[in-house]
Parts: structure tokens; sequence; C-alpha cells
């Protein structure tokens, strides 16, 4: 790294430490994807049934709510890192939980990040089922209960293809995870913030390693949601 | 069967007015009018999807107004078919039925059945994505007829299909009607398909119905001016009555006067109805006819369209008649070339002002 192009060289030593699956790199990646997908499991949990109690049942101020959500979408991660930080600290309500600096605030603070997102992609599933569709289930002889198990049923690749997008959303961020986490060496440290300290401190092979790693799930991440799309 | 009793309801910014009109069992049930007329709302209010804010529905004299959809015995295929994309054709035609709870075994005989029945049994595992227009309209169809309904409700089911498909499909329909007994309702803008399938008719100009009836008398003796232009009758004249002999009456239309079949007096206003097929043309001098109106005029244009022409004459008032290409061609008619033109009496349909 002294004599050569540090960049190269990095691309280099990156690619050999994930070749030779560095234990750093690996312990890193397994506890960045167990904190989101159980962050996008919870907040599918949340965020599903409330996205299609939303679009089922016809109330005043549906629409603002619906718009309230999509400004949500580009909610600051560092807004919901401070505001979940303020709830789990000591001087907060749920400080008696002991979530600050832990992967369970952390995964506390994911899925408050992405519910807004699943809530309004799920409405916008659902809404993809045409209203002729819809009276068409009605008027075979679903009851409201099979009519809305029949939509959901129909729009499951447009709700999936969200779910997706939650995780990416998720496990692409560093503001609420850093806040929360305090980015702590075997405790904490998920790829985002490894990635942040690492290129603060001129390691830039286990950066790069890092990012690619990111950039892996990523586009894994895309290729399945081209996948249900294709659907 | 069913009856609409003065019923109203809005839709936003659309609204249904009044609307009387009933469906007696075994109809084929024609709603016609312009895009946007309401023609789809008045299906879907008797598939109960739209709760009227006025008036009642009646199934067999007992009120239904409030009655839900899956409680009607009805079932409603739209124009785009409606099929469930991540189902196969047999699942999407046991749909029905599963809902209904029908027995699993029993609803498999009956989906096999219908699949047969409707020529579409090879695709029984097929994706409605992988067919054709005409298959997914089998398909909605046969899906609509597993539940066994009282009254099937069709929306512009031929709009999206082909010609050939479109005269197969009607095949079809006519065998359901006849076959099964079937009452059926069917939104259409086509006078053709009105004339091939309804027993009876309503046309709805601007939520308002504004004609109900046996589909030949609406067809051929429309109720006012409007109908009869929606139901392309392509001689309108206005006129005024200026003697009437015991029902035999003379109306001048621009300077011409035509002779029709009213009671209306003399100096009503009426509007003569002339079918363009009941124009009769003729070169040379084909004054002497039994057609009560014969008047000379000159050719104004030829349209051909496939197997027909229409031609445009003047005679003081323009008219259309609807000739053969063949005859078109025996009369060497072109624009400019001098005709007789007549038409009987009897196929003047007068529209008094006041009705």
């Amino acid at each position: 790294m002294v004599n050569g192009n540090p960049i190269i060289e990095g691309l280099v030593e990156a690619i050999e430490l994930i070749v030779t699956l560095n234990p750093q790199v690996v312990e890193i990646t397994i506890r960045s994807l167990y904190i989101s997908l159980t962050a996008t499991f919870f907040a599918s949990l949340i965020a599903l049934p409330l996205g299609a109690l939303i679009y089922f049942y016809e109330f005043r101020g549906k629409r603002a709510v619906v718009s309230t959500l999509q400004t949500l979408y580009a909610l600051p991660t560092v807004i919901v890192g401070l505001l979940v930080f303020l709830f789990l600290s000591n001087i907060g309500p749920f400080g008696f939980l002991r979530l600050l600096y832990t992967p369970g605030g952390m995964i506390v603070a994911q899925t408050i990040l992405i519910i807004p997102l699943l809530m309004g992609l799920t409405v916008a599933a659902l809404s993809g089922i045409d209203r002729d569709k819809r009276y068409t289930i009605t008027a075979l002889g679903a009851s409201r209960l099979q009519t809305v198990m029949t939509i959901i049923a129909e729009a499951r690749f447009a709700v999936m293809a969200g779910v997706l997008l939650g995780f990416g959303r998720a496990i692409a961020e560093v503001g609420t995870v850093m806040i929360v986490g305090g980015n702590i060496r075997g405790a904490t440290r998920v790829l985002t913030t490894a990635i942040a300290l690492n290129t603060s401190m001129a390691n830039y092979s286990l950066s790069i390693a890092l990012g690619i790693i990111l950039l892996g799930v990523a586009l894994g991440v895309n290729i399945a949601l081209s996948l249900v799309q294709r659907r | 069967m069913i009856a609409f009793d003065r019923v109203s309801l809005a839709l936003g910014s659309f609204s249904l007015n009044d609307v009387s009109l009933t469906i007696d069992r075994g109809d084929y049930y024609f709603i016609v009018g312009p895009s946007g007329a309401g023609k789809t709302v008045l299906l879907e209010a008797i598939a109960g999807l739209h709760r009227p804010e006025r008036g009642r529905i009646l199934l067999r004299g007992e009120e239904i107004t409030a009655l839900p959809p899956e409680k009607r015995g009805v079932a409603l295929v739209y124009q785009d078919y409606s099929l469930f994309p991540n189902m196969t054709v047999a699942d999407n035609v046991c749909y029905g039925l599963r809902v209904r709870g029908v027995h699993k075994g029993e609803a498999r005989g009956e989906v096999a059945g219908l699949l047969e029945r409707f020529g579409i049994d090879h695709l029984a595992d097929r994706y409605p994505g992988t067919l054709s227009g005409g298959e997914q309209q089998r398909v909605a169809l046969a899906r609509a007829v597993a539940v066994k309904p009282d009254i099937l409700l069709l929306d512009e089911p031929l709009s999206a299909l082909d010609p050939v498909t479109q005269e197969k499909f009607i095949a079809d329909l006519q065998r359901l009607h006849r076959e099964d007994g079937l009452t059926i309702v069917q939104v259409s803008h086509s006078r053709r398909e009105a004339h091939l399938l309804a027993t009876r008719m309503a046309v709805i100009i601007d939520g308002t119905l504004v004609d109900e009836g046996r589909a030949d008398a609406v067809l051929n003796a429309p109720g006012s001016r409007e109908v009869a232009s929606f139901i392309g009758i392509e001689n309108i004249l206005d006129g005024t009555v200026t003697a009437n002999d015991g029902g035999h009456a003379r109306v001048d239309v621009g300077g011409r006067t035509f002779e029709a079949l009213t009671d209306a007096a003399a100096g009503e206003e009426v509007t003569l109805c002339i079918r363009a097929d009941d124009v009769v043309l003729a070169v040379g001098d084909g004054r002497r006819s039994s057609a009560r109106n014969t008047m000379a005029g000159t050719v104004v244009s030829v349209a051909e369209n496939g197997p027909i022409a229409e031609v445009k004459v003047n005679s003081g008032v323009e008219l259309t008649a609807v000739l053969t290409r063949r005859s078109v061609r025996d009369l060497s008619l072109v624009p400019g070339t001098p005709v007789t033109l007549s038409v009987k009496a009897t196929a003047i349909h007068v529209i008094r002002s006041f009705s």
C-alpha cells in the first residue's frame, strides 16, 4: 500500500480479505444481515397489515395519511437515529430496556426507519389491483374477508418488491445505526459504520472489501426485485 | 325479475338520475349509450356494488337495495376480463366456487365440465398472461357461469376482441342465452351487437334513461331525437306536419314534402327517422312507384366500405342511402349522377315533439 496506488492495492487486499473469509469481514457482514433482515421482518409484520388497513378502509384524511407516508420515505436517517437514541437512553422512557448500543436497539431504529416505506409501498401495491378486479371478486360471491385476502394474494409480488426495497434501505443506511449502535467493534459494528470508520482511518482495504460486500447485497436485492417484478 | 324503481345515485361528479327499468327472467337485456353515460355504473348497481341514494331495487318482487353483492346471485364480467394473473385457468374458473364453499371434488368436476364446454380444457394449466384475448374472454365467461348466476352481467365483452373472435363470441353468448335460459344484462355501445343479441334494451345518456323497451322497438322506433342519433339512424330530419288525413301525414322538411304515418296534427313539429337501407335509388325516371316519397336528386358522395357503399344524395335535403357495391357499379353512381330517390311512407318513423 505504501509503494503503489493505495486504491488499487486496497482493492487487491480487499478481494483477498473476502476470498480468505477474513473473520472481521465475515462477522461484520453477518451482523449487518442479521440486524437489517430482523428489522425488515418486524417492520413487515407491522407495516403490511397497517398498509392493507389504510388501503381497504375509507376514512377521513386517508389521502393526507398516504401523502405523509410518502414524505417519510425520505426521512433523514440521523433524525430517526436521534429520536430512537433519546427514547432508548437513560433519560428516555424506554431506557430501562437497555437497548442503546446493542444490536437490538439498532433493529428497533431500522424497523422504525422503514415502516413508513413499507406501509406506503403496501398501499401502492394493493392500489395496483384495479377496481374492476375488486368488483369482479365481490360479484363472484367473495365475502369482505375473502375479497381482502384475494387482493393481497394478487398483489403479493408487488408487496414483496416493497419489502425488498425496505431491506435495501435498512442495510444501506448509516445514520441510525451509527447513533443508536455506537459502532462498537465486535458488538454493533455493521457494514456501513465499519466503512465510514475505516475510511476515516485510511484503512482502505477493509473499507473497499466491506463496500464490495455491501454492493453485492444491493445487487442481490436488485436481482431479487427484478425476478419478483417479472411475475 | 329485477326492477329499478326511480333509482338515483351519485359517484363523484357523475350521477344516475331517477332510473326505472324492469329486466325479466330470460331477457337478454342491453344497456346502450355513449361513453361516460353511466352504463357501467348501472350494471354495477345491479350487482350491488353501488348503493342508491334514492329509489329501490327489487329482485323477484323483494327489495334488495341494501343486499350485498355476494348475496344477489349475479356474476360480472368486465371488458378487460379481470382474470387473476397468478392463478391458472382452472383456478380462475374455480374461484367463485371456492369462495362459495363448494366441496373441492365437486368444484373440480364442475370446472372440468365448464372448461370443456367453453373449449378451453387444453388451457387448464396455463396462466392468463399466456392466452389470447378471445381465450381470456372465454375463461372470464366460464368463471362467471361457474357460480350459476341468476343474472349474468357483461360490461362491453366484445369491445377488446378482433372481428373474427367477436363473431365466435357472439355465437357463444347466443348459445348461453338460448340453452341455459340465462338472464343476461350487457353493456354495449354497438347497435350491431344489440341487433344480434338483445331481446330488450335501455338507452342511457348523461345518467338518465331516455328509452327502454323491446330491442326491435327501440332500434327501429326510437322515442327521441337523441336516441335516434345514438342508435345510428342515418337520416334524421326535422319538419312540420302540413296536413294529416287519417294518420297519413304530409311533413314539410326544408321545402320538401315527405309522406309518413303518424297521428301528429297539422302544425306539429316532428322528427323523421329514415334508415339508410330504406332509401332506394334509381337512375332515370323512377317516379312511378308504390313508394310515397319519390324525388329527384344528385349524388353528392359515394363511400365504399367492404361489400356495401354509403351514397349521399341531395334532393333539397341530404339523405343517405346504403347500397351494395355491386349496385353502385351497375347504376354507375358517382358524384353528380342524377338519381331518383324513394322511401316508403311506412319506412319513416315519426318522433312527435312531445314524446
